[in-house]
């Protein structure tokens, strides 16, 4: 199983993630975010911080979820290198993340990432793994 | 490791468009279930047959259905298959019973297009242009992980949404006469500072005088060819090798905050409103709900601050020249500023009746004709520029709106080029090229903090915007006024 995957969208970059669980759909999917925006490899992991989200449904989650890594990308310079899901509902996500504060001195950077959209989102569950899609404004 | 899979969306079939002229396609409102109103194109066969590649024009049919859409759901030359609205789409509400879409403006609030006019010319230029693009892209941040020069304070940031071009100006970033061209001199009336969320302050605090990344840049250019010599003087466009300097960025962080708390709004009260969606990015409220009113104001604000960051970039942008050329040459003037992502209050004629509209414009120009009160006085006797970014590779243009679009678009004008590849598909495509030097080898100096994604943004991703200035200007909505061709890129 693929973790993460884009697919092709003609303006933006469409991003599939997988898991087993839910908690690792929603991990694979912050790992496939940060992947666009800068080479993981070069990420250290002194950074902790507690991230939480909210949204109306599961799949709306997802997009609250990528919104919120992409403020505090802005906001403290933060990238996500790991994460742990600590509590998922409905409507309600807690992770503790750590990672590394970006600095295009340091790391390989690549394209910055506007926004995640509610634009074809999508959320399955297969027998044994669940997949979402998500189109990222870049 | 991320990989690219292969997947073409479905497009739309020419069987559902009607062609009314050679450079307008009707999309009839019986085609799809809740239009309110027709879909309009405006393409050429050779571009439309590009358009119908992917889910673009089932987007523009999507809008038709929203509440209190009047005339027809538009689409420009340039359009493509965006998130919701589709980038290059056009819908006007009526103010007592339609919607305004965060979706219909886009993330990027005030997205926008400024043309500097430099005194000097391409031979001038050309021993300092290595020195010019290496201190461009150094006092320019651009790219991921940059912070700005300037460090706001809350109260600082305050006067920025509220006043947007003449903060930077009143604060020594910028000339007192750049505010009478720039669109809307520069700040959306109406705008609320504290409409805006701490986050999206917060994302703003440092962000003031920042390029951003992807299709944003900087380009140092040279007239190619002059069309309308007359228009191009007052435009302060002299003759073919002047320098010319495009910049292409918007809100930043601030605005795609905006819009995502909005959306969040928009998407729970859908149901109080009691509006069914055929997509959840078109999420929507009542312009006269309260949601609706403080989306506005919020809107209005980032776009304030858009205005102000291509104000501040304008001025590193002076300095820089200051510092490479010294008394060789006066630092650029600005010719316009125009914004491409915006949703606007404005008063048109629809039939018989004259009706105050919301306009959004997502990926197209306002183009305002001659003699509109709405172009600054410079331009009033010609109409205010339209620009047209093109690719790295080839050329852009400037246009001028026309009576024409006045009456059928609501006076807007594309936008650009339009992508024609997925990112993915120009890698695939350009893997092994190093973009940087084929441009140098012809002449074009390349600064980018990504140089290994330039593919991403290179001439094969893009549709050749020459054929949206044909297909523009043969539906009558633009005129061709010059057109430049870049000699430096700057990328985030």
């Amino acid at each position: 199983m693929q973790p993460f995957e884009t697919f092709e969208h003609t303006a933006d970059v469409g991003l599939i993630e997988r898991g087993h669980t839910l908690e690792q759909v929603f991990c694979n999917a912050a790992a496939g975010l940060v992947d666009l925006m800068v080479d993981p490899e070069g990420l250290r992991e002194d950074v902790h911080l507690k991230v939480t989200a909210e949204a109306a449904d599961r799949a709306g989650l997802l997009v609250a979820w990528l919104n919120e890594l992409l403020y505090l990308l802005d906001a403290q310079g933060f990238v996500p290198r790991r994460c742990r899901v600590v509590e998922l509902r409905d409507t309600m996500l807690a992770a503790e993340v750590s990672g590394d504060t970006v600095d295009p001195a340091r790391h390989a950077v690549r394209r910055m990432i506007k926004a995640a959209t509610y634009h074809g989102l999508s959320l399955t569950r297969t027998d044994t793994t669940w997949e979402a899609k998500v189109i990222l404004d870049v | 490791m991320s990989v690219d899979t292969e997947r073409q969306p479905q497009g739309h079939g020419s069987s559902s468009l009607r062609p009314l002229d050679p450079y307008r396609w009707e999309i009839p409102s019986d085609y799809k279930p809740g239009m309110r109103v027709p879909g309009l194109v405006y393409a050429d066969a050779a571009l439309l047959s590009q358009i119908q590649t992917d889910q673009a024009l089932e987007q523009v049919a999507n809008v038709a259905t929203l509440p209190g859409i009047v005339g027809r759901s538009i689409a420009m030359p340039d359009i493509h298959w965006g998130y919701g609205f589709p980038v290059g789409g056009v819908a006007a509400m009526r103010l007592d019973d339609g919607v305004v879409s965060p979706g219909g403006v886009g993330y990027d609030i005030n997205c926008g297009v400024r043309l500097l006019a430099a005194s000097l010319s391409h031979e001038e230029i050309a021993p300092h242009l290595r020195a010019l693009a290496d201190r461009l892209f150094k006092d320019v941040p651009s790219g991921v992980g940059t912070r700005g020069r300037l460090r706001l304070t809350q109260s600082d940031l305050d006067e920025v949404l509220a006043h947007g071009a003449a903060w930077a100006v009143a604060r020594g970033l910028g000339r007192p006469e750049d505010l009478a061209r720039i669109e809307s001199e520069g700040a959306i009336p109406g705008a609320a500072p504290d409409a805006v969320s701490q986050k999206a302050r917060t994302r703003g605090l440092e962000q003031l005088g920042t390029l951003g990344s992807g299709n944003h840049f900087l380009e140092v250019q040279r007239v190619d060819e002059i069309f309308d010599p007359a228009t191009a003087a007052v435009f302060g466009l002299r003759h073919p090798g002047q320098i010319t300097v495009l910049i292409h960025s918007g809100s930043r962080g601030l605005g795609h905050q905006v819009c995502d708390d909005f959306l969040t709004v928009c998407d729970r009260a859908l149901a109080r409103y009691h509006i069914a969606l055929p997509d959840r990015q078109l999420a929507c409220v009542p312009l006269a709900a309260p949601e609706g009113r403080s989306y506005l104001a919020a809107m209005a604000a980032a776009a304030n601050f858009a205005f102000a960051n291509r104000q501040v970039i304008t001025h590193w942008i002076r300095e820089a020249w200051d510092a490479v050329l010294g008394t060789r040459a006066a630092p650029p003037d600005l010719v316009y500023d125009v914004a491409h992502n915006m949703a606007k209050i404005e008063e048109h004629t629809v039939g018989a009746e004259r009706l105050r509209l919301c306009v959004h414009r997502k990926g197209a120009t306002r183009g305002f004709p001659a003699g509109h009160p709405d172009v600054p006085a410079p331009y009033r006797g010609v109409g205010h520029p339209v620009f047209l970014p093109g690719d790295m590779g080839r050329y852009s243009y400037v246009l001028v709106g026309t009576s024409r679009a006045m009456e059928e678009t609501f006076g807007s004008t594309p936008h650009g080029a339009g992508r024609v590849r997925s990112r993915g598909a120009a890698r695939r495509l350009l893997r092994g090229v190093d973009i940087a030097d084929a441009l140098a080898a012809r002449g074009i100096i390349v600064r980018a903090a990504s140089r290994g994604l330039l593919a991403e943004e290179a001439s094969e991703a893009y549709k050749d915007v020459a054929d949206v200035v044909r297909a523009s200007d043969g539906a009558g909505l633009t005129r061709r006024v010059a057109r430049l061709r870049p000699v430096a890129v700057i990328k985030g």
